[in-house]
């Protein structure tokens, strides 16, 4: 389970570094005053809250799935 | 506002320009859509396996959940860059010149630069339903010489914008000077999708000098 949202990570890291690049190259050549940092705020927010999704459903799922041991009264 | 007095390198201190226009974004809907679809697809299939809908235990759930996730994220990045790659396509027209910037994906930008003496035959075509349906076309740029035609694609005012080279064009064979050049057209200028019919609004925008005006309205001589 840790070594999955390890690797989750990595892979969020992955898109946050082709996200980067993009703005780089487009802000380096865009035109004073269009539309670049809207389409870029944007598309950036969109794909944070997908990856931030999991996060929200994770435990519900994890804890649905693994029954906790009957508590014993003696 | 945008900064027309530097729109490309090369651009001269003097030189008007008469169109600035980009894709019509109606063009990039199919691509939007298909994006939203799929972000819709993947929160309805994340929620589905956390509720249990495909059984399995906690680490597939998991697994799944945040493989759907890393689908999402990525498939925003590949949106982000399709669309400024639409975005950043973008086609100048001058007194002089005709430039077109090819934005393609992250790092690869071409741009030609055409002198209006080498245009040879304009032409516009319309193909496709949504072309046909939202009102956006192409112009083909036939060149002098070996060059290669210039295609401009997804234009929303392309006849209007065929019409402005075709009579820059015709001054420019006609060896008008440059700063006297003015499209005889309705149409005068495009810039940013909005038409202009009237040359008074042009150094307002920055698309021409203030003490320009075409020379103060001096008939260009043919």
């Amino acid at each position: 389970m840790i070594v999955a949202i390890l690797l989750y990570f990595v892979g969020a890291l992955v898109v946050g570094i082709v996200f980067a690049l993009a703005a780089f190259n487009s802000l380096r050549f865009r035109f004073k005053g269009d539309q670049v940092p809207a389409i870029l705020a944007a598309t950036a927010i969109t794909g944070g809250i997908l990856l931030l999704i999991p996060f929200i459903l994770l435990p519900y799922g994890a804890v649905e799935s693994t029954p906790q041991p009957a508590l014993e009264l003696r | 506002m945008l900064d027309l007095r530097h729109a490309f390198t090369a651009q001269d201190t003097e030189e008007a320009i008469f169109a600035f226009v980009r894709p019509y974004w109606v063009a990039f809907l199919p691509q939007t859509i298909l994006f939203a679809l799929g972000i819709v697809a993947i929160i309805w299939a994340q929620v589905f396996i956390a509720i249990g809908g495909i059984g399995g235990d906690a680490l597939a759930q998991t697994l799944g959940i945040l493989a759907l996730g890393f689908l999402g994220g990525l498939g925003a990045a590949i949106f982000a860059i399709a669309a400024l790659d639409f975005y950043q396509d973008i086609i100048i027209v001058t007194d002089r010149r005709l430039v077109d910037i090819d934005q393609e994906r992250l790092f690869v930008r071409n741009t030609a630069v055409l002198d209006l003496k080498e245009v040879q035959d304009v032409s516009t075509r319309q193909s496709g339903f949504f072309a046909t349906f939202f009102g956006y076309g192409e112009i083909v740029i036939q060149t002098a010489g070996n060059r290669e035609n210039f295609l401009l694609k997804y234009l929303k005012d392309f006849t209007e914008l065929s019409a402005i080279i075709t009579s820059l064009a015709e001054q420019a064979k006609a060896d008008v000077p440059p700063d006297t050049r003015t499209p005889e057209t309705q149409v005068v200028a495009i810039i940013e999708g909005i038409r202009y019919t009237d040359l008074s609004q042009l150094p307002r925008l920055g698309a021409m000098l203030p003490d320009d005006l075409r020379r103060q309205h001096r008939i260009p001589q043919r």
